[in-house]
């Protein structure tokens, strides 16, 4: 099956080498904090490690131990880098796509106190192309495609609607009162934004809209998806420069060509009645959901002041 | 055989699918069910949301020499730190930045964290670890504050932990 010219296979594989740097990218960032898991750093595991966690962290501490986790630092990122560089240049390896995700699984006990949604997605994508390298066929990397386009429109979704839960995003204090921190924001933006609370609340409005409404562009065809697709690439990067999440960019943008692709095949081969039909009862269904929360917590802060 | 894999393929995908929509509703049924997500292969989407993050969590210490004598005041450790141009590239403070946060989050959660918990012991390292660049340094103390609009023009101290003295 194609669309605008290209197979599913090959808009993959452009999204594999998306992942591939983005791997190169994380492997690179822990071997410059290896400090980070020397005694006395934030990620030290002799301490982390004594937290709960989870199965996969206990089996950790099992086979390798505390005391010797430090050691595994280095040499687990250095393979995941030579696995990226050999993913760039052969997307469909599926062994090396394996390594990659194995490499992502050990080094997930040493970095958990500081892993973020970048990670998520990389994990995620990371083992969808690794299955859908085990086969050439159509339907699998055509399946492939839609789950990571479903994937990007969740994430988003998910995002825009949970803002959508508080009065500190629809008033723009949220946004305001992070980039008013050290840790996610710089000065001069955050006192723009506070002498300019108007700004502020229509940021504010637009992620939340942005955010939960990004799947309607998916239906609505390839070009209404370059632009949404833009969008989210100017939302990520100003992310990466203002709050300093420079882990999102990739990963993200490794599902961007599955999801321009899916957008161009349903434009071809779903009639447009039927996009707008379901499109129409998915923004009913959202603008509802925003609707009552704007609602709800409108009528809270009101009675709280 | 081949398209007896593609069918399981497929299979799973759609399965997962199903999985992560599913994970994203927050209610204690479906969180418990999240413990046997052991790989972590369904994520949690909520970026920011519904409440985000808008306040920091400032470490400082300070040092006494062998005789008692104060070596310095507070001093406060490097993270979160100012945000670099490198950062939008290759943020290198992001992970330890988090885990910072992370502990003193835990720290100040609790009313009288005992001297063993991993959080407290986290920060004792940094905290010794800056301090040994001081040879004077005998013995030091930590302070964890929670400041609100540290970037505004009136920045609101919301709390502070203070620990034991210990050896560097």
């Amino acid at each position: 099956m194609t669309a605008t010219g290209w197979t599913a296979g090959e808009v993959l594989d452009l999204g594999c080498r998306l992942a591939a740097l983005a791997h190169a990218h994380t492997a690179l960032q822990i071997l410059l904090t290896r400090r980070d898991f020397a005694p006395g750093g934030a990620l030290d595991p002799r301490l982390t490690g004594r937290r709960v966690g989870n199965p996969l962290d206990r089996a950790f501490r099992r086979l390798v131990g505390l005391r010797r986790a430090r050691a595994t630092v280095v040499p687990v990122a250095l393979a995941r880098f030579a696995g990226a560089l050999v993913v760039l240049v052969f997307p469909r390896a599926w062994p090396v796509l394996l390594l990659l995700w194995l490499t992502e699984l050990a080094a997930q006990p040493l970095v958990r106190p500081g892993l973020d949604a970048g990670d998520e997605m990389l994990r995620v994508v990371t083992i969808v192309f690794t299955l859908r390298a085990l086969t050439s066929s159509d339907a699998v990397q055509v399946a492939a495609a839609g789950f990571l386009t479903f994937q990007l429109c969740l994430a988003y979704a998910v995002a825009g609607l949970s803002k959508g839960q508080s009065a500190m995003w629809w008033s723009g204090v949220g946004l305001r009162g992070v980039l008013a921190t050290e840790y996610f924001g710089i000065g001069r933006i955050a006192r723009r934004l506070a002498r300019s609370p108007g700004l502020a609340r229509t940021l504010g409005w637009a992620t939340i809209v942005g955010e939960s409404l990004f799947f309607v562009a998916i239906l609505a065809g390839p070009v209404a998806t370059v632009i949404a697709l833009a969008g989210a690439v100017a939302f990520h990067t100003m992310c990466a420069v203002v709050m300093g999440l420079d882990g999102f960019v990739l990963p993200f943008a490794a599902t961007f060509p599955s999801a321009y692709w899916i957008s161009a095949a349903l434009a071809d081969e779903v009639p447009g009645i039927l996009r707008l039909l379901i499109g129409a009862v998915l923004v009913c269904a959202v603008t509802g959901w925003l609707a009552h929360w704007h609602a709800t917590e409108s009528v809270r802060t009101r009675s709280r002041s | 055989m081949r398209t007896a894999i593609a069918v399981v393929l497929v299979g799973v995908f759609a399965l997962w699918a199903a999985a992560s929509a599913i994970s994203q509703i927050r209610r204690p049924g479906v969180r418990r069910l999240r413990r046997f997500d052991v790989l972590g292969l369904v994520p949690v989407w909520n970026l920011f949301g519904p409440r985000p993050i808008v306040s920091d969590y400032f470490v400082s210490y300070r040092a006494w020499d062998e005789a008692g004598q104060e070596v310095h005041d507070w001093r406060r450790l490097p993270l979160p730190g100012r945000r670099r141009v490198l950062d939008a590239v290759m943020n290198t403070r992001r992970r330890a930045r988090k885990a910072q946060w992370g502990s003193a989050n835990y720290l100040l959660s609790l009313r009288r964290p005992p001297v063993t918990t991993p959080s407290y012991l986290l920060l004792l390292g940094a905290v010794t670890r800056d301090a040994r660049r001081d040879e004077a340094a005998y013995t030091v103390q930590f302070r964890v504050e929670c400041v609100a609009g540290h970037y505004s023009e009136q920045p609101r101290r919301i709390g502070a932990y203070e620990s034991e003295r210990h050896l560097v």
